[in-house]
Formats: C-alpha cells, structure tokens, sequence
C-alpha cells in the first residue's frame, strides 16, 4: 500500500522546491515582455517630489548598499538617472564603503543629459564637478555631523582623488545644509535612520526632505516613518520598495530597459505563485493528516 | 556601580581594582555619554559633545583595528591546526590559509583605498598591475558570492514559508490568511489578473503592521533603555563585565 | 588638548532633547524605585516564564545526548550594541552549562572585538566550573567581517561540525533565514532572540523558540534569577506603562485638535 497522499507533502524533501524555484524564476526571466504593473503610492510620491524640485536644487544620493545589491541597485540607477534629467545638482556619498564604488558605476554608464540648473529650458550633458560631485565614504559618525555644516572641513578629496577646495559644486555649495532633498539607498545600517537622527534635527522638513530605497524585507520597519514624512513631521516623503518599486519607478521615468526590474516581474509573480501554492498544499496535507487521526 | 559601592564598599572596590577599574570606566563613560546628548558642555571654542564624536571615535576605532589583527590569528590558528591535523574538509582551511594574505597584500597595493594609488612611494605599475588582479577578486569572486549568499535567501523562505505556514491554531490561522493576502497583493501580476489585493494588502500593511511595528520598536527601545541602565551602573553580572561572580 | 579655562565653561541646552532628557531622568527615579522595591520585596516582584529561555536547558541537554556541540551567534552587531551585550550574558549561562555538561561549544564571531570578548567569557565559565583544562581554543572563532562571509562560515560549520543546538540571540540582518534554515536542515534545535523586527519573522518560522525583541534583554536577566536584575525588569515595565498613558493621553488630544502633547515632546 502506497504512502497517502498527505504523507508525500508532509515528507517533502525542500530541494524539490528549491528545482522548482530555480524555474519558476528561469523561465519567465526569459520572457522580454514585462507584465502590467500598478504604481504605489510611495513609489509615485517620491517620483513626483524629485519632478517638483526647483531648478538650482541641491540633492544629496547616498549609496549605503554592497557588493549583494541585487534589489537595491536598480534602484540607484533609476533615481540617480532621474535627478541628472531634473535641473538639480548633485552630491553622492555613502556610509557603507562600497557605496560610492556602486555611484560610480552608475555614473559611467548611465547618460549624461538633463536640463541645466541655471537655465531649465537646456538640454546640457552633466559633468563632474560642476554638476555631481562623488564625496566618497563617510567613515564616522562624526564626519555626517561634520560634513552637513561644512565639506572642506569633513573631507579633503573626493572619491576619485581631487582635492576637494578645486570642485566648483563645493565651491558653491559648502555644506549638506543647502540640500532640499536627501534620498538614501540603504540595505540595512548605518542606514537611512542616522541621516534623520543627525540632519533631519537640524533642518527639519519641508526645508530639507528625505526619501530612501529599500529592500523588500525592511520596508515594514519603515512604513512609520513614510506615515510622519507624508503628515510633514520628520520621516521619509517616499519610499521605493525593492525590485518591485524599482519596476514602478522605471514605468514613471519612462525610460524602460534601464535597470531591468520591469523583466524580473514576472519571476517574482512566478514565486510568489509557488509559495502560495505550496502554503495551500501543505495546509490541504496537514489537515487531511489531522482528520485521519495523524498529529 | 551604584549596587557594587553599596553592597561591597567603598574600600573593597579600592583593593579589587581589576574589577572595579571596568566598572569604574564604564559608569563614567556611560554618564558622559548620557549626559553630552541634552547638554553640550563648551570652554571657549572647545565642545565636549564635538570631542566626545570625533576624537573619541579615533580612539575606538584604534582599538579596533588592533583587534583585527587578534582576529586574523585566530583565523590562522584554526584553519592551520585544521590542515596539519588533516581534519575533514582540510582543503578548504588550506584555500583560507593562502587567500587570507595574498588578499591583505592586493587590497593594501592596489585595492580600492590602496595605499598609494599616485605612486607618490610605491611604483604605480605596482598599483595598476595589483589593481586589476584585486578587481578580479572583489568583483568576479567576492562580490559574487555576496549575491548568491542573498539569492539563497530566495530558496530558503520558499522552503521555510512551505514548512511554517500551518492553520494550527486561531494564531497561526490569522497571520496564514494576512500572509497569504499580503502574497497576492505583492505578486505584480496580480495588478491585472486580482486586483482587489492591492488595497487589502495596503490597508494591512499601512494600519496593522505599521501600528504593531511601533508597538515593538517602542518597547525594544524601552528595554534597550533598561539594559543600558544595568550595564552603566553595574548590574550585569557576567564575567567579561563585571568581572565574574 | 582639552583647555581647562573653568570661567569660560558654559553649559549648553541642545534643542530638541529636553523632553527626552526628561523622561530619562523620570525612568531613572522609577528603575532606583524598582531597585529598591525589589530588593525588599522579593517576592512581589515575579518574571513570567519566557519559553525560550526554558528551552536553553532542554537545548543543551539533547546535544549531550547526541554527543554533538553547540553553536552560539552573538549576532552581527559589534561590541557596543546593547544587544551583543545581552547575547553574551546569556553566553556566560550557556558556556557554564556546556562545561558542565562537557558538551563542546562554538561561538561564532563576526567582529573581533566581539571575538576577544566571548573568549574571555567562555574561558572565564570553563575555569568556573572548574573544567578550564577542557576549554580549546577552536572553541570561540573569528569567522569574517563581511555579512554574507560570515553567514557562509556558519552554514560551513553546520556542515562539518553539525551542531545539535544552535544559539542566535543578537542582533541579525539578511542572513538570519540562512542560519535558521540551514540548521533546520541538519536537525538542530534552535532558540532565536533578535531585536531586528525585520529578522523576527524569519526565526519564528524556521526556530523552534523565540526571544521577541525586550524578551532578549529579559532573558539576561532571568538566567541570572537575581532580584535586583528582576527590579530592572519591573523599571522596564513601569516605563511601558508610561508609554502607554503617553499614547493614550495623546490619542484623546490629538483627537480633540489640540497639539500640546506633540510640542511638548518635541522640546
């Protein structure tokens, strides 16, 4: 007499699932056609904010993301694409030291084009040191206190090596304190919640905003903190959240094929699928064994 | 602290200094470090709280990189007695062995922060030639592996979600239904084919989850709170910290 | 060099803080009131019992049956967070058991700093129950610096060394569904405790017992079983209760249109 059904879902081996993983992710990887998507709020909130910023703003990117950015870094490329389209400039720093490392890779291979911060009406090509500057890693605690009053005095060079007092953009702006805007890409800490605990104290929303890109499993933790940004009490005015968030942005940005995130759509619907069935498999298992007088 | 100079005296703490000088350290410290976060202490252009951050910080992270080296012999003395001992999997202590230096030595030469990259003092084809090598390493190797150790994660809820989500109990019956709602108004295709997730899914996340996040980030604090006032006055007694009982 | 020009000192109010500052003070009289209560009052002064700090007993206990070690991750914070302090008062308990046991114990490190401190506990708890010729040095590891460096090192451990308890009691990040995972996968009877409410889902669905964010640090105190600990406890419940009047006095002022808690606070 065969084993009852129920005792096959209950014994499964997990490297049957783990096969079927693997596929459900291969497979629709492979298909090109990304599947419909709605926009959420926080995604479209944070896409709107950096649309409205004034020409002449200041914005700070900071990478707080490694070498395991698989979510993340669609993320930076879309957003980091967006602000050089807008006429703002741009400092990038990070508090993981990876992070200005994954801002340069942007850098060089996303376009250059936007419109000019003196003269919105432009199409100009952004340079370095005018426009962007990398700040490179920020150690300490005490160069992000340091670094908001003034960068000379926190940092000597930039990421790439110049010295810093030769940078036309610090020249111009000499301090995070003139930034309208700060979007973090954090994976964990130091994270978005230092530069809220250390910045946000000093210039307090709406004066100085902040936004920040997650991966999917910290997104829970923070949704406080995107409820008091959206009420104007110090938070988050929006928040992309994963793989999925990146997706939503580069629908909003217009420019698909950018980051990729649309394509791995459907792989995580795929997944999400899986789970569910496996969830309802294993339940069907568990009480048809309990029925039958098994524990 | 308080508890010990009550308990043992004053005199006692004096003659036991190998334990009284930790808990010494620690108290002055923590109340320091208390105290500078309300109110900013300045003489003249000097600011405690600005020393406290800055200088302070130089000092822990001295120590620290001290530490990295006690770090590394360990790391050496494990995996060496593991390869002249042939103990099972010896191969893989002999690849830490090799990797462990050669890494130090390509990161210093011509790593990301390596030591010079102008070639002010170490010839800069050193540099070009080590950058490359470490690229190499930190991209196609290290990198790498950092993905697929977070890609594994993928797998590993699948098997876990699979053997965790059981209608046990009303408990666990609650959070399978608000499990499976959130699921289905993450999966994006469901953006199409059941939309009427989304806003379940939004109203669970934005109400239930925040409120219950709140409640456990507030009470985490107040028990991080707690514990600091042990530790800084002494309470904690275990060995490395109070010097054992 | 620090100037010590004394006519010059000012003592300066940083905005923003006072309320806290207040409060503080407030939880400090209410833990010396919770102190002393305790510690003339024992007996009023209860600890509910935590289930996973139960199971520590029962954890040890099958890995001296099993003839198998035990692992231990203080977590993947560094020394001066409260929660790798927690974890390893909890390691000074569990270390004197497995010495007593003579059960072999890994603790797996993921700073140095961390490393030099389990060391010395681990030590201190062999010499304790008088084993100290059975301490090794394998015992407490080093293992990297990196997050996923780490996770792999343990997953490697598990493999060769298959652990038949495992300890996560800390602070963890993405890779603590590895470990849970892949402990479930050889057998081991876990207890997880985290402060991380990201983590806490994941342990809960792969660990058979769990410390849930304060009960981490309540569970330091209840190995100990020492009444002034406990009074510490009770400081920390007196402060929930606060909390809670604070919510609900704030709901009904927020609800009627008035701010003045929301400014008060934000002094």
């Amino acid at each position: 007499m065969g084993k009852p059904w129920y005792e096959f879902f209950e014994t499964l081996d997990p490297r049957w699932l783990y096969l079927l993983t693997a596929l459900c992710i291969a497979i629709p990887v492979a298909v090109v056609a990304p599947s419909p998507l709605s926009i959420t709020q926080y995604t479209k909130d944070m896409f709107d904010y950096i649309e409205r910023l004034p020409p002449g703003s200041l914005v700070v990117l900071s990478f707080d993301y490694g070498g395991a950015h698989a979510e993340i870094h669609p993320q930076a490329i879309l957003v980091f694409r967006h602000v050089v389209k807008r006429p703002v400039y741009i400092y990038i720093l990070g508090m993981w030291s990876d992070g200005p490392v994954m801002a340069d890779e942007i850098w060089k291979s996303i376009d250059h084009t936007g419109l000019d911060p003196e003269n919105p009406t432009r199409l100009i090509t952004k340079e370095y040191g005018k426009h962007v500057v990398n700040l490179g890693y920020l150690a300490t605690t005490a160069l992000i206190i340091r670094i908001f009053d003034t960068i000379t005095g926190a940092v000597t060079q930039d990421y790439y090596g110049n010295p810093i007092t030769t940078l036309p953009l610090v020249q111009k702006f000499n301090g995070i304190k003139y930034a309208s805007m700060v979007i973090s890409f954090a994976a964990g800490a130091p994270g978005p919640g230092t530069y809220l605990q250390y910045w946000a104290t000093k210039k307090p929303p709406p004066a100085l905003v902040f936004a920040v890109g997650l991966p999917g499993v910290s997104v829970p933790g923070y949704l406080p903190y995107y409820d008091a940004g959206k009420k104007g009490d110090i938070g988050y005015i929006g928040l992309i959240n994963s793989l999925r968030g990146a997706a939503e942005y580069e629908i909003l940005l217009g420019e698909l094929g950018l980051s990729g995130a649309p394509q791995a759509m459907n792989a995580q619907s795929a997944v999400h699928y899986l789970l569910v069935l496996g969830i309802i498999l294993g339940n069907l298992s568990y009480f048809a064994k309990k029925a039958r007088g098994g524990r | 602290m308080l508890s010990e100079v009550m308990d043992v005296g004053f005199r006692s703490l004096l003659l036991d200094y190998k334990r009284s000088i930790p808990l010494i350290l620690a108290f002055v410290f923590g109340i320091l470090y208390v105290f500078e976060w309300y109110i900013d202490i300045r003489v003249g252009t000097f600011s405690l709280s600005s020393y406290l951050e800055s200088t302070m910080l130089d000092y822990f992270n001295a120590m620290g990189a001290m530490a990295i080296g006690i770090g590394a012999i360990n790391v050496y003395r494990i995996h060496y007695r593991n390869v002249s001992r042939k103990r099972p999997y010896w191969q893989y202590s002999l690849v830490v062995l090799v990797m462990l230096p050669f890494m130090a030595i390509i990161s210093v030469l011509g790593g990301r922060y390596a030591l010079d990259p102008k070639g002010a003092i170490v010839p800069k084809w050193i540099y070009d030639n080590t950058s490359v090598i470490w690229n190499y390493f930190y991209w196609c190797v290290s990198s790498v592996a950092s993905s697929m150790m977070f890609a594994l994660l993928g797998f590993f809820i699948i098997s876990a979600g699979y053997r965790a989500f059981r209608a046990r109990n009303v408990d666990a019956a609650i959070l399978l239904i608000s499990g499976f709602i959130v699921l289905m108004g993450n999966a994006p295709i469901n953006s199409a084919l059941f939309p009427f997730f989304d806003p379940i899914r939004a109203w669970i996340m934005d109400y239930w989850n925040t409120s219950a996040m709140r409640a456990v980030t507030l009470c985490t604090a107040i028990g991080a709170m707690a514990y600091g006032v042990r530790v800084i006055f002494a309470y904690e007694r275990r060995p490395t910290l109070a010097g054992g009982e | 060099m620090i100037p010590l020009d004394l006519a010059q000192i000012e003592f300066r109010v940083i905005s923003g803080r006072m309320a806290q500052g207040v409060l503080l003070l407030i939880f400090g009289i209410l833990t010396i009131f919770a102190l002393e209560f305790s510690k003339r009052r024992p007996e009023k002064v209860k600890v509910r019992k935590i289930p996973a700090v139960e199971a520590i007993d029962e954890a040890i206990g099958r890995a001296t049956e099993m003839g198998r070690p035990v692992f231990f991750s203080p977590g993947m914070s560094g020394i001066g967070a409260l929660e790798t302090l927690a974890a390893l008062s909890i390691l000074g308990d569990i270390a004197r058991k497995t010495a007593r046991y003579g059960v072999p114990i890994i603790v797996a490190n993921r700073y140095y700093t961390v490393y030099m401190a389990a060391e010395g506990i681990v030590k201190q708890a062999y010499a304790m129950e008088g084993k100290a010729d059975m301490y090794q040095p394998e015992f407490v590891r080093f293992i990297a610096s990196a997050q996923f460096a780490y996770a792999q090192g343990c997953l490697g451990i598990f493999q060769r060394e298959r652990p038949a308890a495992n300890f996560f009691l800390g602070y963890f990040y993405a890779e603590s569904l590895e470990l849970a995972e892949a402990g479930f996968n050889i057998g081991a009877i876990q207890v997880a405790g985290t402060t991380s409410t990201v983590q806490l889902p994941f342990f809960v669905a792969a660990c058979d017992y769990v410390l849930l964010g304060e009960e981490l640090y309540a569970a330091a105190a209840y190995v100990t079983r020492d009444p002034k600990i406990i009074g510490v406890l009770f400081a920390h419940d007196l402060g929930k209760y606060i909390s809670f009047v604070l919510l609900i006095v704030g709901i009904v002022l927020i609800t009627a249109g008035s701010k003045f808690l929301l400014d008060l606070l934000a002094k």
